[in-house]
């Protein structure tokens, strides 16, 4: 019944376009009915795309901010969304002008409406929930920091303050006398929600918490390699 | 080349069965060229990491056409970060219809031309990409790379719209001969 369809220069160059993305309005439509009934067509058209795939061949590769595969992975996975929910980030302005005090009250209420209904309400050590400020001298870069000891978790949520321009932010952290250890990257979103390495969970005394500016995919040695934007304590573990 | 190509067609086979570790690996292994790419189209980091993961999203989601395509995996992974992104750069934009763009996936099996277009050698290509005359080589590395439309051409290499078309053509045309040669 199907008749071999003449195949010509005309639909080599047709294909061509559609690869290319020049094609419009009843062009388009054609090459779209085409590829879709007639595999001589849709041939010519992935030979296209091999073709022209060579045009990305000098692109050079890029590290990729560890964000992405996150972001990726809850999109893809539908991992559970442990962000701070919308009506708390927009709340997130109005707090750059409280006090240290209200905000870490903020950041604990904030954190247990993200938690849900497995966290006790209340806040303060009997609940586990500990936080803190990451702040730099001048007070330009803001982080806040909330540490649940029984999850093994900290969450870090911005209020102000970004790396330079190509480099990430890596969260470290230690105990009295110990090196620090990084607890991960933050990431481009607003908050990053940290589990803490085996070690930082036995931590007791003060937790010392850092901030520190890397290149893309983190420090390449033991401890921080950039400048340290931020820092910060939570006493009395 | 051939082992990457080989590992690749390995990833994208256990993605096609719902492979979560392989899916990690291919974004370890593709991600960083086809971010470049992403980045080379938009120029914006923070629209290129969109542009990543919505690619990767359809890696996931499409990775069975893959198999029956005759595709290479790299230029399979290559024209979907590529069409993704300039999709996403037209609707920046924005002044041309973006589901006029939109483009689709090939992924029909063709029998056994497939086999010979496998054979095609990345190096005969690039040779033919050389062959073309600077202007026109050009002018189809920018519709790939930079989402030129032929009005963009047209104003670009100062050609009348209602010739650019063949003038584009022309060079489409001796690539296409060089290939088969």
């Amino acid at each position: 019944m199907s008749e071999e369809m003449p195949f010509d220069d005309d639909d080599q160059m047709l294909a061509a376009e559609y690869v290319l993305g020049l094609l419009s309005g009843e062009d388009l439509a054609e090459a779209r009915r085409r590829l879709a009934g007639d595999p001589a067509f849709a041939l010519s058209v992935t030979q296209w795309e091999i073709e022209l795939s060579e045009l990305a061949v000098d692109v050079a590769p890029q590290p990729v901010p560890a964000a992405a595969w996150r972001g990726l992975e809850t999109r893809v996975f539908g991992a559970p969304d442990m962000g701070v929910p919308a009506r708390l980030q927009a709340a997130l302005a109005f707090w750059r002008g409280l006090s240290v005090v209200a905000v870490l009250l903020v950041a604990i209420l904030g954190y247990l409406v993200v938690s849900g209904p497995d966290v006790a309400p209340g806040f303060g050590p009997s609940d586990g929930l500990m936080a803190a400020e990451i702040t730099s001298d001048d007070g330009s870069f803001r982080y806040l920091a909330v540490l649940d000891e029984d999850e093994g978790v900290l969450q870090v949520t911005r209020i102000s303050g970004t790396a330079p321009a190509g480099r990430v932010l890596q969260v470290w952290a230690h105990g009295d006398d110990q090196p620090a250890i990084s607890v991960g990257l933050f990431g481009d979103g607003d908050t990053a929600r940290l589990p803490l390495p085996p070690e930082l969970r036995r931590v007791t005394g003060n937790f010392t918490m850092g901030m520190s500016e890397e290149p893309p995919g983190g420090s390449q040695q033991d401890g921080p390699s950039g400048q340290v934007m931020g820092r910060g304590v939570i006493a009395g573990l | 080349m051939t082992d990457d190509r080989q590992e690749l067609e390995r990833m994208l086979g256990r993605i096609a069965l719902g492979d979560r570790q392989a899916f990690s690996e291919l974004f370890d292994h593709a991600g960083p060229k086809l971010f470049g790419l992403c980045l080379r189209v938009l120029k914006d980091r923070a629209e290129a990491q969109d542009a990543l993961q919505d690619s990767f999203v359809k890696v996931w989601r499409h990775a069975d056409r893959f198999e029956v395509s005759d595709h290479h995996p790299m230029s399979w992974l290559i024209t979907i970060a590529r069409n993704t992104a300039i999709d996403r750069l037209r609707a920046l934009k924005a002044h041309e219809d973006i589901d006029d763009h939109t483009h689709h996936l090939t992924g029909r099996g063709a029998g056994p031309e497939a086999a010979a277009i496998a054979r095609s050698e990345a190096a005969r290509i690039r040779a033919c990409l050389a062959e073309l005359p600077e202007d026109r080589r050009n002018a189809v590395q920018r519709a790939y790379l930079e989402g030129d439309s032929y009005a963009d051409l047209a104003d670009r290499y100062g050609i009348p719209l209602n010739t650019v078309r063949t003038w584009l053509r022309r060079g489409l045309m001796a690539l296409r001969e060089c290939m088969s040669r």
